[in-house]
């Protein structure tokens, strides 16, 4: 088998890629490890910080390196099967939740909330914006009045409203 | 016994708390309906709207969604072949098809009767077995919980799908380290990253909404409109059962209800497997004429797995109860709430909480009344709601998954976790690895670490007590043993798969 066929049923191989991604994640633990502090009074003791960690990452390096060898061996035809998914929505969605965290502080919980329920259902296919502009504030309206009013949390203002009140 | 008996009614049969019983069921059936949550989820998602409440109301109120979300899960099984929870995959090999078959308020009405059975029944064991087990843990030291903890992690690796053992271990080791995040008992701070929002380690709710709510919304939001599975719901017909019927189910209940009960006491075991392992029993006793009807509509196929995963539910409180190891994942995430309410689980749980123990024992039966007399009349009510768009359902779960995470804390750090992890959490799933083991892991890791620690200290820090103490070290064999004979059964067919391919 040529090394661009190995390659390509590597990277089609669920097993191996899933595989190799916890590998890095034990590798960077184990690294991380052995960067953990030490304290003075600690070096009498048997049972350190790092005792478990290290124990950890080297049984996780050890069974995911065997599976693998396994996985390397038998020629299983795990391929990814992403055609039947749509990537776009994921995107998308993963994006509006990118910005509604980096925006939460700022626009407050209900500006937010309605933008990112506004949104959300515009990437999935709702096109009536009116209908969507409806839900997405009764939801976030109820939700504000459940959680504020009724069990008395504090939601976040938002810097916006702060600048806009003059607070 | 009847003390505690007593005391749990007295303490359930407050207006309150039987609020919480009513709000539990109502809200875990709808929960448990929608795609892309389940008991997990909903539990989760209750939990900061506990935090204002006392332990025991929490508690009931957590307990209520879990049965709620089993039986909700059950319907759009039925209904729509997609089921809310893992429980009822196998409830949808036959409840489908007879909803199909125009049949579908009879299928409803078979999965409610047969939960109530499995559930009841699953109760008044736990009602007799709990104080006995209770009695037998107090005897339990640290070496022995670490080895208990040690067998639940691996227990669940142990009855992952066949093929699945190896990344379920895998798994468990992942949950494992992110246990370790945060400062340790001496003080030093671990894999923090000099960002002191990661201080106190990683929120258990935080895991477990991003694992299993937000990443399987997503998923679902990936999958093509044409591969939902679109339903009428056309006429439910009539939700009686003829006395010919009831006889038919009537032996299926009882074995079922049996086995889920004891398999749902396995820590890892849970409502999925015993609904499977049912289904196939009931399937091989069945008599010819009556086997054949199985995938195909069967009444006995549609009760057993219902009344098994319902009993399981009811089994895998025990050793949480008990011996504070949760025996699902499910469990594990009401282990977490009971540790956030300040409550230590373990064998002192009944002595120290009897409140909380009793309570939570008696509300599971009046729970399932609450959910027969609640679900019969309102399952055509109730299923209209899964015909919501899912342009609406899919953002809804999302953002009621970002701000249960951020109620938590009111720290918007949480949310770009959250983020991380639903987003990891979705990788793992496209690449077929479990993900209940990562999160049993993580809620027991910090447990096993403690004990570990202090087994290790007593011992005069030797690790002798593994096979030194003979109960410490029978249960550390038998999680060996657990773990070892599947995994090494994968790795020989794997290996001798090979050969065959070589040869041919």
């Amino acid at each position: 088998m040529t090394f661009m066929k190995k390659l390509y049923r590597i990277l089609n191989n669920k097993t191996i890629i899933g595989n190799l991604i916890l590998l890095g994640i034990a590798l960077l633990y184990l690294f991380q490890t052995t960067k953990l502090p030490s304290v003075d009074q600690l070096d009498e003791t048997f049972f350190s910080a790092s005792t478990l960690p290290i124990l950890l990452s080297l049984s996780a390096i050890f069974f995911v390196l065997l599976q693998l060898f396994l996985s390397f061996r038998k020629n299983e035809d795990l391929r990814l099967t992403g055609r039947e998914l749509q990537w776009r929505p994921l995107f998308f969605l993963g994006l509006l939740m990118i910005g509604y965290a980096a925006l939460f502080e700022t626009l407050g919980f209900i500006l937010a909330s309605i933008s990112f329920l506004f949104f959300a259902f515009r990437i999935l296919g709702g096109k009536k914006l009116f209908l969507n502009f409806i839900i997405a504030g009764g939801l976030v309206f109820f939700m504000w009045l459940l959680l504020s009013r009724a069990f008395n949390l504090h939601l976040e203002a938002g810097d916006l409203y702060r600048w806009l009140s003059g607070g | 016994m009847l003390d505690g008996i007593l005391f749990g009614l007295q303490t359930t049969f407050t207006p309150i708390n039987l609020l919480m019983v009513f709000v539990g069921c109502f809200a875990g059936t709808f929960i448990g309906m929608l795609p892309g949550l389940g008991p997990v989820s909903a539990i989760a998602l209750m939990i900061p709207i506990t935090y204002g409440m006392a332990p025991a109301s929490g508690m009931i109120l957590m307990a209520g969604v879990y049965y709620g979300a089993v039986f909700g899960g059950s319907t759009s099984a039925i209904l729509l072949n997609a089921p809310g929870v893992s429980g009822a995959v196998a409830t949808a090999f036959d409840g489908y098809p007879m909803a199909q078959q125009g049949q579908a308020g009879k299928a409803l009405s078979i999965a409610a009767y047969s939960s109530f059975f499995g559930g009841t029944l699953g109760a008044i064991f736990l009602i007799f077995l709990v104080p006995v087990l209770a009695k037998l843990s107090l005897s339990f030291q640290s070496s022995d919980y670490f080895a208990l903890m040690l067998f639940g992690c691996t227990a669940v690796a142990a009855f992952s799908g066949k093929g699945q053992i190896l990344k379920a271990v895998s798994m468990t080791f992942l949950g494992l380290m992110l246990a370790t995040v945060g400062e340790d008992p001496s003080g030093v701070q671990r894999f923090t990253f000099g960002i002191s929002d990661l201080y106190d380690g990683i929120s258990f709710l935080l895991l477990s909404m991003a694992t299993f709510a937000l990443a399987e919304a997503l998923i679902v939001a990936m999958r093509k409109p044409s591969q939902q599975t679109k339903t009428e719901i056309a006429t439910l017909h009539s939700l009686k059962l003829s006395r010919d019927e009831v006889q038919e189910i009537a032996p299926a209940l009882g074995r079922s209800s049996l086995l889920g009960f004891f398999v749902g006491i396995l820590p890892g075991a849970g409502a999925t497997i015993a609904s499977f392992i049912a289904y196939g029993i009931e399937r091989s006793l069945a008599p010819l004429h009556l086997r054949k009807k199985f995938g195909k509509g069967s009444n006995r196929g549609l009760a057993a797995p219902e009344a098994a995963n319902n009993a399981a539910s009811s089994g895998s409180f025990v050793p949480l109860l008990t011996l504070g190891i949760p025996g699902s994942a499910t469990t594990a995430v009401m282990l977490g709430a009971l540790l956030s309410y300040g409550v230590q689980p373990g064998p002192r749980l009944y002595i120290d909480y009897p409140g909380i123990f009793w309570s939570v024992i008696i509300s599971m039966y009046i729970g399932n009344v609450i959910l027969l007399l609640l679900n019969l009349p309102l399952i055509p009510y109730i299923s209209r709601l899964l015909m919501i768009p899912r342009q609406f359902l899919l953002p809804i779960i999302l953002f009621l998954s970002l701000m249960g995470v951020y109620l938590v804390s009111f720290n918007s750090f949480d949310l770009w976790l959250m983020i991380g992890f639903g987003l990891a959490a979705l990788v793992f799933r496209l690449l077929d690895f479990p993900l209940a083991p990562m999160l049993l892991g993580f809620i027991l890791g910090g447990m096993m670490e403690d004990n570990l620690r202090r087994a290790v200290l007593i011992w005069d820090d030797s690790f002798a007590f593994l096979w030194q103490r003979p109960s410490t070290a029978a249960l550390v064999a038998l999680a060996l043993l657990i773990l070892l004979s599947p995994m090494l059964l994968e790795i020989k067919s794997k290996l001798s798969g090979r050969k065959r391919q070589q040869q041919d």
